[in-house]
């Protein structure tokens, strides 16, 4: 597989964002890159990443395999991470699942025959105050119940999603700026 | 240097020192995993958790990050660290698979043994629900990888990123997923991956050569020096030979490393590792072997020995000893080569004598410990005049050149493989030009197509000797059991053949000739073997070598 010109553009626009002997920092940065455009982080671009950057392809294993937002296997279009953990348990985040299990019609891990939706349970997303929560791809959506998430999945289906409930903090833009 | 009390004694340390290792100037162990002495701290394991009082005031903290201060209280042994410490396993033994009666490392694993000092806890996870993981994953060539029984101490993996530099292993996934792996398509595979399980705390990793051969509480431990190159790294060599009916030909189960901070802190390389096979090979030669008709009775060596005295002597008085001449080698012992020297220099006055051949195998070389020149006793031979024939450096190849072209009536040929240093054409020319030839020989290969005679020399691990490492540390290998058959060490054959030629060596034990050295030769003088001790001396007048990495300020006792 070649590394398409597009990401190779982009890591040296992430290069540039970091001093010479600090390159790894533009680890996360530049993995989340690659995942946009290839939907997942295959071996290829995983070595072409660590290659990039200086740093091992042990590093580069050890960070995608500990980050869930990380894919390394190929996965639907719409990677949902349903938060398990305590808080959003507390209101209703296992009835949530149970629901888009439903609704998909499959199990976490699983990805949808059409190849739209992959689905994950994970722990604490950071929006404790907010349950529940799930995330999908990078946007974040919260106080979710059967009927938003309904609509949060038929619009991503129908291709009008419904916008996010806050701009995604997760890559760098303060929240409330909205993302071009 | 501050001062500080560890369970009320009190204690100097040197500046910089963490509490595990303050502690055990007091002989106080601190339990813990992820902290090893010659990696990088990362505090992870939290088993090492201890109470310190500091102003007063008392909290909990982790031994292996806290650096002894002057006033410092410490506390090892209160109720509070007894309960952390219990936690704490419990936390490790979750999802700890129960497999100490089939996991190599039962008998010196730290989990087993933390788990019978500090936890004893009713386990509170049913067996059925336990994690499973990966079990018996082959990583590479020398090591096993069970990754249910790995506490994730990361101290395999920041040896393979900070001492080999090679970074094959990684701990993938999180929280109770964490698993320790090499990347998908890398093997363990470096010069010194068999580090790795010594360094692990448990059962995780384990040694492809080792695993089920013997338990650890069956094994003997002997402290000595391998001989794999010249380095001379210390080494444990751990055998057993009282169950003879568990592979009876195999006495040394393993070789350990040792620590020494001045020569090889505490690695080896697996070259040296599995080197002691060599020891107990099948093709060790057990008796002499001699080319005359012996009329199927086993010559003994005295009797083999005599023989050999008559030819030299008739070949001596024949055409002097100008004729004869001597391939030394420099894997020969200190003690060895002065016997040697006594005998054919000093006595015979042999000139033709030598140590330095091109034909000698080279190692690999590298930054960590091992060197290209794999005879363990260079320094030794050129210090104890061995000297290059010619006197000029490479003199080595030219006398054997020189032997090849039948200068010589008798060869003695120690520990050299003739048939890898010489084409079948000289090999040929050798046998036909040289009236009689003695080999010294440790295995059966390489002198059977030359020698008259060939006597079998004891290996390393079967005798006591010295050895002088190329930084001119002189250190000595200890002899946990006899030589196989009739072997002998090379200098016990020297002090024989002497005898016939009115040669008295003086001293009949390796101690007492090691000590004649020092009389006899200025670089030895003062040595004695008793100071040689566990950790060696260096050659008068040569320095020590500086550290090789300082990795804590301060040397670090050893352990
Ligand atoms: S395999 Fe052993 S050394 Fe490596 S992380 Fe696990 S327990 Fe530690
Ligand atoms: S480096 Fe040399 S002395 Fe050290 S273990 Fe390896 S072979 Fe033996
Ligand atoms: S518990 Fe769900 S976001 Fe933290
Ligand atoms: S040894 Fe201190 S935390 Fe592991």
């Amino acid at each position: 597989m070649q590394i398409p010109d597009t990401l190779k553009k982009k890591a040296a626009e992430i290069g540039f964002r970091y001093p010479e002997d600090k390159r790894q920092s533009g680890l996360i940065p530049l993995l989340f890159e690659v995942q946009r455009e290839l939907g997942w982080i295959t071996p290829e671009a995983e070595a072409w990443v660590a290659e990039t950057l200086g740093v091992t392809e042990v590093k580069v294993r050890e960070v995608i395999t500990f980050y869930s937002m990380m894919r390394a296997e190929p996965s639907g279009k719409y990677l949902i991470q349903v938060c398990q953990n305590i808080a959003c348990c507390l209101t209703g985040g296992e009835e949530l699942q149970h629901h888009i299990e439903k609704k998909l019609g499959i199990h976490p891990g699983e990805t949808t025959k059409d190849g739209m939706f992959t689905l994950k349970c994970v722990e604490c997303l950071g929006g404790c105050s907010w349950g529940p929560m799930m995330l999908v791809n990078e946007d974040q959506y919260f106080q979710l119940s059967k009927e938003k998430v309904d609509k949060v999945i038929d619009g991503l289906r129908a291709g009008e999603p419904l916008v996010a409930d806050n701009p995604t903090p997760l890559l760098g833009n303060v929240a409330g700026e909205t993302v071009a | 240097m501050p001062w500080l009390e560890i369970d009320g004694k009190p204690v100097e340390v040197p500046a910089g020192m963490n509490l595990i290792e303050a502690a055990r100037l007091l002989n106080v162990e601190i339990p813990h995993y992820c902290y090893h002495a010659g990696l990088t701290v990362v505090g992870s394991c939290r088993m090492c958790q201890v109470e310190v009082e500091v102003g007063g005031r008392k909290s909990v903290a982790i031994g292996c990050n806290t650096k002894a201060a002057d006033g410092m209280k410490v506390y090892t042994k209160t109720e509070v660290v007894h309960k952390l410490r219990q936690s704490i396993l419990e936390f490790y033994l979750q999802h700890h698979p129960l497999d100490c009666p089939i996991c190599d490392d039962a008998g010196e694993c730290d989990l087993q043994n933390y788990y019978m000092e500090h936890g004893l806890h009713e386990s509170r996870v049913a067996l059925a629900e336990k994690k499973h993981k990966h079990k018996v994953v082959d990583v590479g060539p020398t090591v096993v990888l069970d990754s249910e029984r790995c506490v994730l101490c990361s101290r395999c993996v920041r040896f393979c990123r900070e001492i080999t530099g090679t970074d094959e292993l990684g701990i993938f996934n999180h929280g109770r997923d964490a698993e320790l792996l090499t990347t998908p398509g890398k093997r363990l595979d470096n010069d010194y991956s068999g580090c790795v399980v010594d360094l692990c705390p448990v059962g995780a990793l384990t040694d492809k050569d080792f695993r089920f051969k013997r338990r650890v509480w069956y094994m003997k431990r002997t402290a000595s020096v391998c001989t794999g190159c010249s380095r001379g790294c210390n080494i444990f060599m751990d055998w057993e030979i009282d169950r003879r009916y568990k592979d009876p030909e195999r006495r040394i189960q393993r070789l350990k490393p040792r620590y020494n901070q001045m020569v090889n802190e505490w690695w080896i390389c697996d070259q040296g590792r599995y080197s002691y096979h060599a020891v107990d090979a099948a093709n060790r030669l057990l008796a002499p072997v001699t080319k005359s008709a012996s009329n199927g009775h086993a010559p003994s060596i005295d009797e083999v020995i005599a023989s050999v005295a008559e030819k030299l002597q008739a070949v001596v008085a024949k055409s002097g000893a100008g004729s004869i001449a001597v391939l030394a080698s420099a894997s020969s012992s200190n003690e060895d080569l002065y016997a040697l020297n006594r005998l054919f220099v000093e006595k015979l006055k042999v000139q033709n004598i030598d140590c330095t051949f091109g034909f000698e195998p080279k190692g690999k070389e590298d930054e960590l410990l091992k060197r290209a020149d794999l005879t363990p006793n260079r320094r030794g031979a050129l210090e104890l005049k061995i000297k290059p024939w010619g006197g000029d450096g490479q003199g080595g190849d030219e006398l054997l050149a020189a032997v090849v072209e039948g200068e010589f009536d008798a060869v003695i040929v120690i520990r050299h493989d003739l048939s890898k240093a010489l084409s079948e054409r000289d090999l040929a020319k050798l046998r036909k030009n040289t009236g009689y030839i003695v080999c010294l020989a440790e295995h059966t290969t390489g002198w059977s197509d030359v020698a008259d005679v060939v006597l079998p020399l004891a290996m390393w691990a079967e005798r006591e000797a010295t050895y002088t490492n190329f930084q001119g540390r002189v250190q000595k290998t200890a002899r946990p059991f006899e030589p196989h058959g009739l072997a002998r060490a090379e200098w016990e054959i020297w002090s024989k053949l002497g005898a016939h030629f009115g040669v008295e060596l003086g001293a009949e034990t390796p101690q007492a000739l090691f000590d004649r050295i020092g009389a006899h030769f200025e670089s030895f003088a003062g040595l004695s073997w008793d100071a040689l001790s566990t950790g060696g001396k260096m050659l008068n007048g040569t320095p020590e070598p500086a550290y090789r990495r300082v990795q804590s300020a301060h040397p670090l006792p050893a352990y």
